[in-house]
């Protein structure tokens, strides 16, 4: 069980390395992004601090949603999803370690970019730690979230453009907690609350995303 | 023994079948023929347990942990994924069904198959002929693992005469150690053996 898990991971590794430039390509579009606010509110370093953590995490979601389809579509293309089926652990259990994997790969280029962008905002530097960690929860919420949209639409032909639209109603409770948190921490106000609601979204996705996945995964194969 | 009882199945809006009984012989070697677009695809992903029929049963004696550890089933397409080698995408496959293999054995059945020269080339880079063999040479690690069936789909779509006449010399090793084979195939090549045909029309 172990070592089947391992051989997943480092399966998912190895293709992710392979193709760094798909993540590039993310990276590229969140710093265009953060790059064109400040170029259109004007040079005015207050109103810029006020909007830093929106201009961030719009920045973030925006860059991971197109990405999102990456997870299964290649797979279910060359029909490594059929095999997978085969192997003696769960299917659930192998679709959530194929999204999590996928979430890890994502964040090392995506939370060390936010750092910077962070500082060229000119966010104070305990703050950038704090909404560092907030990031995390946030995108784990996203990719789950995601995961469940793009199985959702892996036989259909449109697909990218449906899962798109279906990911956005479900990630403004990630993006509400988030930004709350962070706004929060800036005002000196307890940020715990929103916080706890956030990790606790991501606590139940981790539990539902995986079952709804399988269970659209396994109807797309049935086409 | 697999026996498909008053089967009735749609595509889409089309009917395949109704009321189709089959059964298939067992351990041997079953064919199935048929026109493009007649169901052969469909009635093999039925039978592995991809699709499961609008009527009818489906009798394997097996439950459904039992029947997935105990059969390959092999696409049209092949389950190889681009950036990965020959024998990483062969490594990966043995390790997500948990079974262990050292490499010198991966070895030598690529060198059955006579894929070892291509071993450490990228899927993205070979020829289809190459990764059709890529995708056969699992057959080969069924002995130890208590495999009985064998589900192929156009299975020597792509294959060299070469090719053709190993995939022959694996299935008579198969039938053999009773095995149970079921394809499709369009190939007059297999003809001597005894063989289940199973027509569509």
């Amino acid at each position: 069980m172990y070592k089947i898990i391992l051989t997943l991971i480092t399966r998912d590794l190895k293709i992710y390395s392979r193709s760094l430039s798909d993540f590039m390509s993310t990276i590229a579009f969140m710093v265009t992004i953060v790059m064109l606010f400040p170029l259109a509110i004007g040079p005015q370093p207050d109103k810029l601090s006020f909007l830093s953590n929106a201009v961030l995490w719009i920045a973030l979601i925006m860059s991971i949603i197109p990405s999102l389809d990456k997870i299964y579509l290649n797979d279910f293309k060359n029909g490594w999803l059929e095999q997978l089926s085969y192997s003696p652990i769960l299917l659930e259990i192998v679709l959530l370690i194929k999204c999590l994997t996928y979430w890890l790969t994502l964040m090392f280029p995506i939370i060390t970019t936010l750092a910077i962008l962070s500082f060229i905002l000119g966010i104070k530097s305990y703050l950038i730690v704090w909404n560092l960690i907030v990031f995390i929860i946030g995108s784990l919420a996203i990719c789950l979230v995601g995961s469940i949209c793009s199985s959702l639409t892996l036989g259909a032909r449109t697909g990218n453009i449906i899962s798109s639209l279906l990911i956005l109603p479900l990630t403004i409770p990630v993006l509400i907690f988030g930004i709350s948190t962070c706004e929060a921490l800036k005002s000196n106000l307890n940020p715990y609350p929103n916080l706890y609601l956030l990790i606790s979204f991501s606590l139940i996705l981790i539990i539902l995303s995986p079952i709804l996945t399988a269970a659209s995964v396994r109807i797309a194969l049935s086409k | 023994m697999i026996i498909l009882e008053n089967i009735e199945i749609y595509r889409g809006n089309k009917l395949l079948f109704s009321d189709f009984n089959q059964c298939f012989v067992s351990p041997g070697l079953n064919v199935i023929k048929g026109k493009n677009g007649s169901g052969k695809t469909t009635l093999i992903k039925m039978i592995a347990g991809f699709i499961s029929p609008n009527k009818g049963i489906i009798n394997k004696n097996y439950n459904t942990y039992e029947w997935l550890q105990n059969h390959i089933y092999i696409g049209s397409q092949n389950s190889l994924s681009n950036e990965l080698s020959v024998m990483e995408n062969i490594k990966i496959w043995l390790g997500i069904r948990g079974w262990n293999f050292s490499n010198k054995e991966i070895e030598e059945k690529l060198m059955k198959i006579k894929i070892l020269n291509f071993k450490n080339i990228l899927i993205s880079q070979c020829s289809d002929g190459i990764k059709r063999k890529t995708d056969l040479c699992k057959l080969f690690f069924s002995s130890r693992n208590n495999i009985k069936f064998w589900l192929l789909d156009e299975p020597t779509n792509n294959l060299d005469d070469d090719g053709k006449q190993i995939f022959k010399l694996l299935l008579k090793q198969f039938i053999e150690s009773k095995g149970t084979i079921i394809m499709s195939s369009h190939d007059k090549s297999i003809s001597n053996f005894k063989i289940n045909y199973i027509r569509l029309n």
